[in-house]
């Protein structure tokens, strides 16, 4: 990376401090990790709490024959579920914030015309901005995946073995290629609408669009899959045209592809325990393919609307 | 003779002395501008303006609110296309060669602006980094005592008055040497003080670091106190340009600038 790239993503990292956005985004997460693998830990012991009850109940009753315990062959890495949802319905919204302030920035500041009279090409500016939206969200995830590390480590009592961090870690990177795709939506509209208000509208009504009602077209028979990931696909009793278009749908439906992607990596069932992270993106290729294409058309995006930028735009008639 | 030009008051005495000072210095456009015309829509805010700046100058833009000033510094400093024409700055052409143009000007738009929660130096260090100056921290400190600034570098922006802005502004503009200094309205809203401390850090950056002034303004009492050259600009089409001495022999029965001004305003109505 040149110079002026890491001047300008150093500059916007900072500044991300100096507002405290960073921090305040950073303890958002930290706290929605903690709460997941509480809530997690807290309903696998009720659910264990009630099974161990019933089955001295059952004893003292003289059953011959005790149910099997709900949690055996359901791994561990499941305990921590409720991150998927926490990233698709608020970790895109925050970074939808962080793309959207980052180039607000120099708007409301007024500093984007003397920036652009210093010798520095465009695209090294978007570059830049792009890397500086990067580094928050790649610290923010590595501190949540090493959170999730120790809290799932500490509660089962052993590390987790080496194919599940695997996992963990495949997890967190999809969440942020997930994340930083709202991101570049978010400086995309920034840059290139005059509106404030708009520029943040326009990228919330998109993830409106992606997180709520694409999945209500696609799924909306299988409400499970709507905000608990689910692999259970139920067949739905409705005609072949809303069938059809279900099918249709579906490979764009890019928040139940990250659901999926996501709930296969963390082993919400015994049966995505032993899928290889390989075979797991094997068979949503399309559809994850469809996220980093959608990752690359805003990033393209940004790098069109700085060129079509004019740093002079309140003051054309003077 | 030099060092008494700020405390020269007779219009006359001083335009000879800048005068004088500008035929020793190289006789070259360093700002060449060739049938530039920009339009908005119907609008049109250039109409073919053509201009030299000498290397040296400190050329003064005058024209009425409206008249094209901004537009011509903004498309000068790359900022903005033209519809029409070409200019060029230092020998290179404002379109093709845009880096190397913004590498060789600095720039002061009015009303300047920094990143409001961080200090001056934050600011600078940006801008310098930007402009790329190897050693920042030093350049910075050097073009801080330069202007006198020192001491208020850890102070944010956003507690700075409008004439400490002014000042910032201009370190941010000469940090990396430029060759050129273009100042947008450089005086507005600043208080008589700082009006006299802005006229003078201009006069002793081109005195002292040769840097070519074109400064955009329509306060006609700044021109006569720091200009070498005037042009006047009226609804986006150049009117007039000399020298200020020139301008006060060929007006002599014109008392003030404003009266010169308001007679070439006229003429060209005519």
């Amino acid at each position: 990376m040149t110079g002026k790239i890491n001047t300008i993503a150093g500059h916007e990292f900072k500044t991300l401090f100096k507002e405290k956005t960073f921090v305040l985004i950073l303890i958002i997460f930290i706290l929605m990790t903690l709460f997941s693998t509480y809530i997690g830990w807290s309903s696998r012991t009720t659910v264990e709490n009630v099974y161990q009850e019933t089955v001295k109940k059952l004893i003292a009753d003289g059953a011959a024959k005790q149910p099997a315990d709900p949690f055996i062959g359901i791994p561990v890495l499941s305990i921590i579920k409720n991150m998927i949802v926490y990233v698709f319905l608020i970790g895109s919204l925050l970074a939808i914030i962080i793309g959207y302030n980052s180039f607000l920035r120099e708007r409301q500041s007024g500093v984007s015309k003397i920036i652009f009279s210093k010798p520095l090409e465009r695209k090294d500016f978007v570059l830049g901005k792009i890397a500086g939206i990067l580094y928050p969200l790649l610290i923010i995830t590595a501190i949540s995946f090493l959170i999730s590390l120790a809290s799932v480590s500490l509660i089962t009592g052993k590390m987790l073995p080496s194919p599940s961090i695997f996992k963990l870690v495949a997890f967190y990177l999809v969440s942020l290629i997930y994340m930083l795709m709202f991101a570049m939506t978010g400086l995309f509209f920034s840059i290139y609408l005059k509106s404030e208000s708009m520029a943040l509208l326009i990228p919330v009504i998109i993830w409106i669009f992606i997180s709520f009602v694409l999945p209500e077209l696609t799924s909306a028979l299988n409400p499970n899959a709507l905000l608990n990931p689910t692999n259970i696909q139920s067949a739905t009793p409705h005609g072949q045209f809303l069938l059809a278009i279900q099918g249709a749908l579906k490979p764009f439906s890019v928040s139940e592809t990250y659901k999926l992607i996501s709930g296969n990596l963390l082993e919400l069932d015994s049966a995505s325990s032993s899928l290889s992270i390989m075979k797991i993106f094997m068979n949503n290729l399309g559809s994850f393919v469809f996220i980093i294409f959608l990752l690359g058309f805003s990033v393209f995006g940004c790098f069109y609307a700085m060129i079509k930028f004019n740093a002079c735009e309140e003051e054309i008639y003077e | 003779m030099n060092k008494n030009i700020n405390s020269i008051t007779n219009l006359k005495e001083r335009s000879q002395i800048l005068n004088l000072q500008d035929k020793k210095k190289l006789e070259e456009a360093v700002i060449d501008v060739n049938g530039l015309t920009k339009r908005y829509k119907d609008f049109v805010a250039l109409d073919n303006l053509n201009l030299q700046v000498n290397k040296g100058e400190i050329f003064g833009f005058l024209g009425h609110n409206g008249a094209g000033k901004t537009t011509t510094v903004n498309i000068l400093t790359t900022l903005l296309s033209p519809t029409e024409g070409s200019a060029r700055i230092c020998g290179f052409d404002i379109g093709g060669n845009s880096i190397d143009v913004r590498k060789r000007i600095g720039y002061l738009p009015e009303n300047v602006k920094f990143y409001e929660n961080l200090t001056a130096y934050e600011n600078l260090s940006f801008f310098a980094k930007l402009s790329g100056i190897q050693n920042p921290k030093v350049k910075i400190f050097e073009v801080l005592d330069y202007l006198e600034f020192r001491g208020f570098e850890n102070k944010k922006m956003g507690e700075f008055s409008k004439g400490m802005k002014q000042r910032i502004g201009i370190a941010q503009a000469i940090m990396h040497e430029p060759e050129i200094l273009f100042l947008d309205e450089p005086t507005s809203g600043l208080d008589p003080s700082g009006v006299k401390k802005l006229r003078e850090v201009i006069l002793n950056l081109n005195r002292e670091k040769h840097i070519t002034i074109f400064m955009n303004t329509h306060l006609l009492s700044e021109v006569a106190r720091t200009c070498s050259t005037i042009g006047i600009l009226s609804h986006g089409s150049l009117i007039y340009k000399d020298s200020l001495e020139n301008t006060l022999n060929k007006f002599k029965d014109e008392t003030t600038l404003e009266d010169i001004f308001l007679n070439i305003g006229n003429r060209s109505k005519k």
